[in-house]
């Protein structure tokens, strides 16, 4: 029968190493893959996850099981994240991270050439978009474009009530229009405001 | 008759109740409709290429990443026992000082700071910054400390009667 989290952070606390590597093991790649959707760089997505297990495992004594063990980890990750965005605008002048090319290319088993070109393109003029966005902005929509989480758990996981983020997001997603207008220049007729 | 474009809908894709006319329009306009397919197609593609991307990721890959979190708590598990040895030895080390000192003023009786004695010589004030035993031979070498001057004090003080009088009568 598996553990459960409890049991595992009892066994942890207690000394026992190999039970938060059971931790690490069944949360590693859903953590790795909330920082990947907020960076948007693997080597970044990778010092994010090994920093969010080591930061839980210092501070798990202060777990209070009020919140799911995941949901407290995302939490970490995606705080860490944040920090990571805001830290990059020190360096974006010398780095060329727009124009690489992802170090991963996306698997798709039954791949729809024209489907992915498109997909591909509207990927690629929305991650340019959204680099022009605050760290904030850019959190909250990577986390609902990627992630595709519902607002109010964006806003449990940030912090932030769900009024807020839904703030965060109508600024995000109409600064992301003004910029893709361009992308689409086929679209011929256009209501003006959806408000 | 107006429509959305795919940037439009973008709004209404992730913010639905930001516009109940706009998803309204959407349902009941076939143009649309179609649209809205289509960008949801490519917004759902890009949310499946990222899942896709970290399934994608070998075995290895996890497991280097497991090891390197273990590797890194082991050394700050590592870090935290020396510190709280490093802390124990230092209070070890300053109480076994503290000790050592208090015994050591007591086994040579080094006295304590008393404020120092101020001596009124025939010549004026001199601060005495010795040790009590000193002081009494100071003061006993005091010639208006004397005890051999005790036996004249009625003179001295008939003496100086005569000079506060002016010498006079």
């Amino acid at each position: 029968m598996e553990k459960t989290d409890a049991d595992l952070i009892e066994a942890t606390l207690a000394g026992d190493q190999a039970a938060y590597g059971e931790i690490v093991a069944r949360y590693q790649k859903r953590i790795f893959r909330v920082a990947l959707a907020v960076v948007r760089d693997p080597a970044e997505a990778d010092v994010i996850t090994q920093d969010t297990f080591v930061q839980a495992y210092l501070k798990l004594d202060r777990f209070e099981h009020r919140a799911e063990l995941e949901t407290w980890l995302t939490r970490i990750a995606i705080n860490r994240s944040r920090d990571s965005l805001r830290g990059r605008k020190w360096v974006s002048l010398s780095s060329s991270e727009d124009d690489e090319s992802p170090a991963i290319d996306p698997v798709d088993e039954h791949p729809d050439p024209e489907r992915q070109v498109a997909s591909r393109q509207l990927q690629k003029a929305i991650d340019k978009a959204v680099d022009g966005l605050s760290a904030q902005q850019r959190t909250i929509f990577r986390m609902r474009h990627f992630e595709e989480m519902p607002l109010e758990h964006i806003a449990e996981l940030l912090g932030l009530r769900a009024g807020t983020v839904r703030a965060h997001l109508f600024r995000a997603v109409h600064k992301i229009r003004k910029e893709l207008r361009h992308w689409f220049p086929d679209v011929k007729v256009t209501k003006e405001s959806l408000g | 008759m107006s429509h959305y474009s795919e940037i439009d809908m973008m709004e209404l894709y992730y913010l639905p109740d930001s516009s109940p006319e706009g998803v309204r329009h959407v349902a009941e306009c076939h143009e649309c409709a179609v649209r809205w397919a289509a960008l949801e197609a490519k917004i759902a593609k890009a949310a499946e290429a990222h899942r896709d991307r970290v399934d994608a990721l070998p075995e290895s890959f996890w497991q280097r990443q497991r090891l390197q979190i273990d590797r890194t708590i082991d050394a700050q598990a590592g870090a935290r026992r020396n510190r709280g040895r490093l802390f124990s030895i230092a209070a070890a080390i300053l109480v076994a000082f503290i000790a050592g000192a208090l015994m050591l003023q007591r086994s040579i009786g080094i006295p304590s700071h008393d404020p120092a004695p101020v001596v009124q010589t025939a010549t004026g004030t001199t601060a005495a910054t010795v040790g009590d035993d000193s002081l009494d031979v100071l003061q006993a070498s005091d010639p208006w400390e004397s005890e051999q001057l005790n036996s004249y004090q009625d003179v001295v003080e008939w003496e100086s009667w005569i000079e506060e009088s002016g010498g006079t009568s």
